[in-house]
């Protein structure tokens, strides 16, 4: 199975469409996969391991329908298997106390929605250059 | 005054009850109580008992009635006084006896130490005629059915008694004047009803008197009064008269009846609520005696009379002071329903009026003056007004003499010598002011003014109606009938009323204030979250607009003009979104004042400017920069605001010149921002910091109308100002003015 380089968390479908739009223009060949719910994630964090492969960087939603994306995020940072994947909240919101709560739980970035096609991609482009080129992340020892 | 013997005053001052004389008809003998031992005696005895007055002093009452009846021992007049003195005089009175052989009543009173005899005429048909008119007469006054009704009655039941000329009655003022309020006379006789005359014409003491000697006759103006003689040892204390039914009358008042042509005078007191109401006066032009009896019958007419008018007036006061307050509660009723204060006192004209006995009225509520009825002018209503705000004037405040406590009421006279002053706010100038005319222009006189005065031989005493009118129109100069009880109740229950309607409304309007603030709160809310909301689904609008774009290329150039002009607008009402979320979070924030450099913000500003609007030959002069007490943020968007409107309107301006100019003063801070653009037509004033508002020669430039509405905001915040001055194609100068601390 082929790796996952973007997963994107979101349940409103415009914006899933924006962000395939903008990963696709900023290279055809990355991976990009999505979450609708909160049940699902989780499932998937929970499921995370040899036979399914670590996505390399997630692009989290605050406001899903069943889950608050804030708690999805201390999900990520407190299981070893996924606890170093950079994660990028895209949020509606603009709310000062969103942002501090989504920094001290572990993002690595915080991108504010809406936002338009060419920004989007622009911004996508270059966090994609920094996390996923330039980094290597480290890696914990599964097998042991 | 030039006058020289009438001078009233004086005859407040003449000791009317110790005269020391009696009229000629009667005889008067004043003995000691105990001995019996004459003390006094009118110089008039001999007319009536042959014997000679002096030679009496001394000797005892029962020497005297012995002397008198030698031929008669069975009369013991002495014993039966003697007896009287222990049983009560009134049960005696009148003794009825002979002297000379004619018929006379003998009335008994005491005075200090003395019993007092005074004899008086009568004759034997006197009684049966009184027996046959008085009960019938009670009865007839009593079935009067207003006052004026029952006063009318009595006066004709009291001519046909007595039957004088002229019978009169009439009612003192409050002022002490008196009017003629009901009169029978004589056929051939002028009517003095309706008539007035004033307070001086029966002096203050006189009137005491009335109150106690409840009749009064004076038989004969032209009659020679007898002189009282006393022992050398009692002649420096003269007799106190009080109680005489023949004391003589003082030589002012015989001579006032002269003037007025009566030769008889008789008065019987009204008394209600112990002060002396009125008085029924008769008048007899030739000389007239009238007997005990008659007398007596006369006061019990008087005392039904008095007593009827106590209850009736009572009765007509209370009539009286609930009209007043229907009147005044119609006006708060109405009040209560449409919620104005002036629709209900001023559009119901007649109910202000009925609320007293004001002939006009004026309201002063929230700066404006209303007037009812033929009230002063508003000048001299707005003089009221400053004159009742100045010193510690209660809120209901009355006078019947305005012109002598406020000079400029003189002008006004004729419509407001009375005032009553309702204040609603005394710190607003809110009143409700009503007036009273000056007296003398209602009231009929007593006389002609216009007559001569007359004068007698002497040169002494003139006192007529004439002159009595001149004393008395000096006297009440300027002042208006008095503001009765009833009056000033009605009155401050209005203004309870009123005041309290006042304070329900001030509380519906300030519920009302918080309903409104809460609604703009919410208001604020709203525009905020739904502008919030709305950038998604526009910025979605755009997104797809550009796939579109970008995904069919084989488009046709309509069809790709039509996409980017939905990519346009989108962008056109992202911007607008943008703003109007800064207008509202200017509400939504709180103030951080800090001291802000400002030369570096307005460079920073500037030079962004310059790049977003690409005006390469700007004209840029910065001229001083104060720094300015505030919150950094808010104040850098009130600059960024109004040097982008600077610039972009005066882009096309060749050059392009922004000015900006700051000045410390002692305590603001001045700045001007000074274009050469397309400028404003003054005429729109403040509109131009409405939102959404775009002036007409603007319409080539981009804009939502939300800058400097959001500018105006933040300066009200600051509670700083801002003004402009223009001119169409000259430029526009904006000044802010911020205070220093």
């Amino acid at each position: 199975m082929k790796a996952t380089d973007i997963l994107y968390i979101e349940d409103n479908e415009d914006y899933i469409q924006f962000v395939k739009r903008a990963v696709s223009k900023i290279n055809t060949d990355l991976s990009f996969n999505v979450l609708m719910d909160g049940k699902n994630t989780l499932e998937f964090i929970e499921g995370v391991g040899a036979a399914k492969p670590l996505p390399r960087l997630i692009l989290l939603d605050i406001n899903l329908p069943d889950y608050n994306g804030l708690d999805l995020l201390a999900k990520i940072r407190s299981n070893k298997a996924t606890r170093y994947i950079p994660v990028v909240m895209f949020s509606s919101s603009e709310n000062q106390k969103d942002m501090m709560k989504a920094f001290d739980g572990g993002a690595n970035a915080y991108l504010v929605k809406p936002m338009g096609l060419t920004p989007l991609t622009e911004t996508l482009q270059s966090i994609c250059n920094f996390w996923l080129n330039h980094n290597q992340l480290p890696v914990d020892n599964f097998a042991a | 005054m030039s006058y020289p013997v009438v001078n009233l005053t004086n005859c407040d001052k003449e000791p009317i009850h110790i005269l020391g004389k009696v009229q000629a008809h009667g005889l008067l003998i004043a003995a000691d109580r105990i001995s019996f031992e004459i003390a006094y005696i009118s110089e008039n005895c001999k007319d009536f008992t042959g014997l000679d007055a002096a030679p009496l002093l001394g000797h005892t009452l029962s020497y005297f009635f012995d002397t008198l009846y030698k031929d008669n021992p069975d009369q013991t007049y002495a014993q039966v006084i003697r007896f009287g003195l222990t049983q009560g005089l009134d049960n005696l009175n009148p003794i009825k006896l002979q002297l000379k052989g004619k018929l006379f009543h003998l009335i008994l009173h005491t005075s200090d130490r003395f019993i007092v005899l005074e004899f008086e005429p009568t004759s034997p048909d006197v009684d049966s005629q009184l027996q046959q008119l008085v009960g019938s007469s009670l009865t007839q006054i009593l079935e009067g059915s207003t006052l004026q009704e029952t006063l009318q009655r009595a006066a004709r039941q009291i001519k046909e008694l007595i039957r004088y000329d002229r019978v009169m009655i009439y009612k003192f003022w409050e002022d002490g004047h008196g009017e003629v309020v009901a009169e029978e006379q004589a056929e051939g006789f002028e009517p003095f009803m309706g008539l007035h005359y004033p307070a001086s014409d029966i002096p203050r003491q006189a009137r005491e008197l009335y109150k106690i000697n409840l009749t009064r006759i004076i038989a004969d103006v032209d009659s020679e009064p007898s002189g009282i003689i006393t022992t050398p040892d009692d002649k420096d204390k003269p007799l106190d008269l009080t109680h005489s039914t023949i004391r003589a009358v003082s030589a002012i008042h015989i001579q006032y009846l002269k003037n007025m042509g009566v030769q008889a005078s008789f008065s019987v007191s009204l008394i209600a609520n112990d002060e002396l109401w009125g008085l029924i006066a008769c008048h007899n032009y030739t000389p007239r005696f009238i007997d005990y009896k008659a007398r007596q019958h006369a006061k019990l007419i008087g005392q039904v009379l008095s007593s009827s008018i106590q209850y009736r007036e009572g009765q007509e006061d209370r009539e009286e002071s609930q009209a007043f307050r229907n009147a005044s509660d119609d006006i708060i009723r109405r009040m209560q329903k449409d919620w104005s204060l002036v629709d209900a006192v001023i559009n119901q004209k007649n109910f202000l009026l009925r609320i007293t006995n004001a002939t006009s009225a004026a309201l002063i509520f929230e700066g404006k003056i209303y007037r009812v009825g033929d009230a002063p002018s508003e000048e001299q209503i707005q003089g009221i007004v400053e004159w009742l705000q100045s010193g510690n004037k209660r809120n209901l405040y009355h006078t019947n003499h305005l012109t002598a406590l406020y000079s400029p009421a003189d002008a006004f006279r004729d419509k407001g010598s009375g005032l009553l002053a309702c204040a609603i706010s005394k710190e607003l100038g809110e009143y409700i002011l009503f007036f009273k005319p000056e007296i003398i222009t209602t009231v009929k006189w007593a006389g002609n003014p216009e007559k001569p005065l007359a004068t007698d031989d002497s040169g002494a005493l003139v006192l007529s109606p004439r002159r009595s009118f001149e004393v008395w129109s000096q006297q009440v100069e300027g002042t208006s009938e008095k503001w009765s009880k009833a009056e000033l109740n009605a009155v401050f229950k209005f203004r309870e009323d009123l005041v309290h309607f006042i304070n329900l409304k001030a509380n519906e309007i300030r519920k009302l204030n918080e309903k409104l603030k809460e609604a703009y709160d919410e208001l604020d809310t709203f525009s905020f979250t739904i502008s919030h909301d709305l950038k998604t689904p526009i910025a979605s609008i755009k997104n797809y607009a550009e796939i579109m774009l970008e995904d069919n290329a084989q488009l046709d150039e309509q069809n790709k003009h039509f996409l980017n002009r939905i990519i346009i607008s989108a962008d056109k009402m992202n911007t607008l979104i943008r703003e109007v979320l800064e207008y509202s979070r200017v509400s939504r924030t709180m103030l951080q004042k800090q001291r802000i450099e400002m030369e570096p913000v307005i460079r920073e500003i500037t030079s962004e400017l310059v790049a977003a609007y690409k005006v390469h030959n700007l004209d840029l002069t910065i001229n001083g920069t104060p720094g300015i007490l505030g919150d950094r943020v808010m104040l850098t968007q009130v600059f960024t605001n109004l040097l982008s409107n600077a610039i972009k309107y005066s882009s096309r301006s060749k050059p392009p010149k922004v000015t900006i100019e700051g000045k410390e003063e002692e305590t603001q801070v001045i700045y001007s921002i000074r274009d050469n653009g397309v400028g404003i037509d003054m005429n729109y004033g403040g509109h131009i910091f409405e939102l959404f508002k775009r002036m007409d020669n603007v319409k080539e430039y981009e804009g939502s109308g939300v800058g400097l509405a959001i500018v105006k905001r933040i300066m009200e915040k600051h509670n700083a100002r801002i003004w402009y001055e223009s001119e169409p194609g000259t430029g526009t100068i904006f000044y802010l003015s911020f205070e220093k601390d």
